[in-house]
């Protein structure tokens, strides 16, 4: 019993269980010695630099939340996925080593879908994959299902997931790029393509945003280092000029107030910066041995990628969708501190590298115009939507306090099986009508030749 | 060894991939080399040799000599060309 007790605690450590999973990997690849050593142990040290920055980026956003509470008398909270999953990793075990597991076989269970099913996406986004595992983790915790469970049931969802969210944006995809040579892995689907649908509706084709020219200023969002900074140097900075130094002097002691919010920004900044130098260093070896693997397994699979992937096909739309879902972000902070009581700040990474695909999506479909409306429109819905999906979760007593999602495709998970019943229906269900849409439709394109 | 980073906007999602095609590249045009990936805002302070990045960041490298740029992220034969041609003009 004790060999068994010591590989179950073994399996209960994600950086452990991820090491191995990138140690696999790395053999297939056929990799030196030398290289499967330090990749394996690469892996695992990631996890821990990512779990300091989460801590580090809860620490500096703390005293935003108490000085706008005291200030405003409403909620506030920065919005980054990746700071909730990272910190809800550090503070509760069974979440992360059974999202580790998740992840894991999780991946395996896409492989398998997309070699037997109609639907041949393989998700590739390494950060993404590792939110999703996380709040599909949290999620199976919360419904209070026992460990084995989780771990089985959060799999076979996790792979469901990881096609679907591919495959309803991939109409769009072919119509950006004319052809199937890859797709879109991200968790901001249930945002981007319903917006770019509504711009299509309401925009006018015959217009088209590339014909625009960019002013170069814009380029600067570009540097993500120095946009979150700035952003967030902008919100400090307000906040602590309307508290006033006596209400910053509990938080900041006798450091001058205004010089306190500009050193918390930059510390939040530097916590998201350290967070992703460890995400980097563990999907470092972990992406590829996980394509290398599908590229085994899969012939004729659709690698689905990063949303950049995409920018080239529409640079300026993507200017336009970043610029309109800032605007929508503020009016959505206004809505929902008036319905909800709570203001999500404004996400810029969400607003440049999504909202750009929104406004990318929005043009191709209804032209400049449907850029502008699909930008406005995702950039409220974000803000609007993790608003509310703070009301109906707690993340602070999960570890992650003042700070909530950005990834839409995220708050619609948590949120359809807030129900458990609805989501574990909802999602096969999409899936089985998305494989008949595939087989319909490569019927109709095989007919038509 | 040949130092080679790649680059992308947050330094996790596209610059992976694109390190995975450049270690493709690399294997068939048998040159050993050493690669990692990082983001825009921390890669002016890295030393290497290359840089490979994506046509959108043109711009953004314009004070540099040692970058290639790539449409195509997926695309073996794309980065197997630019960074032969990159590496025959440094003679």
């Amino acid at each position: 019993m004790k060999v068994l007790d010591f590989i179950l605690s073994i399996m209960k450590t994600p950086a452990i269980v991820l090491g191995l999973v990138a140690m696999v990997g790395l053999i297939l690849q056929k990799k030196n010695f030398g290289k499967v050593f330090s990749g394996t142990v690469k892996t695992a040290i990631g996890l821990l630099i990512l779990s300091a920055g989460a801590g580090l980026l809860v620490g500096e956003i703390i005293p935003f939340v108490n000085l706008f509470t005291s200030v405003f008398n409403l909620e506030g909270f920065a919005t980054t996925s990746e700071g909730v999953v990272g910190a809800m990793q550090g503070a509760i075990p069974e979440i992360a080593s059974a999202s580790a597991l998740i992840m894991g076989i999780g991946f395996l269970v896409n492989i398998l879908l997309a070699r037997f099913t109609p639907l041949k996406y393989i998700f590739l986004t390494g950060h993404m994959m590792w939110i999703l595992s996380v709040t599909v983790a949290f999620l199976l915790y919360v419904a209070g299902l026992g460990y084995t469970m989780m771990i089985v049931i959060g799999s076979v969802l996790q792979g469901m997931l990881m096609i679907i969210l591919p495959a309803l944006t991939q109409p769009l995809v072919r119509k950006l790029t004319g052809n199937d040579n890859f797709g879109i892995a991200h968790l901001t689907t249930l945002g981007t393509v319903p917006a770019g649908y509504i711009g299509g509706l309401l925009g006018n084709k015959e217009k088209d945003a590339e014909d625009l020219k960019m002013p170069k200023a814009l380029e600067f969002f570009k540097d993500t280092t120095m946009s979150i900074a700035i952003v967030m140097g902008l919100f400090y900075v307000v906040l602590v000029l309307l508290a006033g130094p006596a209400k910053v002097a509990e938080f900041a002691g006798g450091q001058n107030y205004i010089i306190y919010g500009v050193l918390k920004a930059l510390g939040f900044t530097a916590g998201i910066l350290v967070l992703l130098y460890g995400v980097r260093m563990f999907l470092g070896e972990l992406v590829p041995a996980f394509k290398g693997v599908s590229d085994k397994l899969v012939p004729g699979a659709i690698p689905a990628l990063d949303v950049p992937a995409l920018f080239s096909y529409a640079p300026v739309s993507l200017m336009i969708g970043f610029v309109t879902s800032v605007v929508g972000m503020i009016v959505a902070m206004l809505v929902s501190s008036l319905v909800f009581g709570v203001v999500p700040l404004v996400s810029i990474i969400g607003a440049f590298f999504t909202g750009g695909v929104a406004g990318i999506f929005g043009n191709a479909k209804g032209g400049r115009r449907g850029a502008v409306i699909a930008g406005f429109v995702y950039g409220f819905l974000l803000i609007f939507g993790t608003a509310f999906l703070s009301t109906i979760y707690d993340f602070a007593s999960f570890g992650a306090a003042g700070i909530g999602h950005d990834c839409i495709d995220a708050m619609a998970i948590l949120t359809a099986f807030k129900l458990p019943i609805v989501g574990f229906i909802l999602v096969p269900v999409v899936y089985v009508i998305l494989s008949i849409f595939e087989v319909r439709r490569k019927k109709k394109a095989t007919n038509a030749k | 060894m040949l130092k080679i980073i790649t680059v992308c906007g947050l330094g996790v999602g596209s610059s992976l991939i694109l390190k995975m095609t450049v270690d493709s590249a690399m294997t068939q045009l048998g040159i050993d080399c050493d690669i990692e990936h990082w983001d825009m805002g921390t890669i002016h302070g890295q030393k290497c040799d290359m840089i490979v990045t994506t046509e959108g960041f043109r711009d953004n490298f314009s004070e540099q000599s040692n970058v290639v740029f790539i449409n195509n992220i997926m695309d073996v034969n794309e980065v197997k060309e630019n960074i032969s041609q990159f590496l025959g003009s440094k003679g």
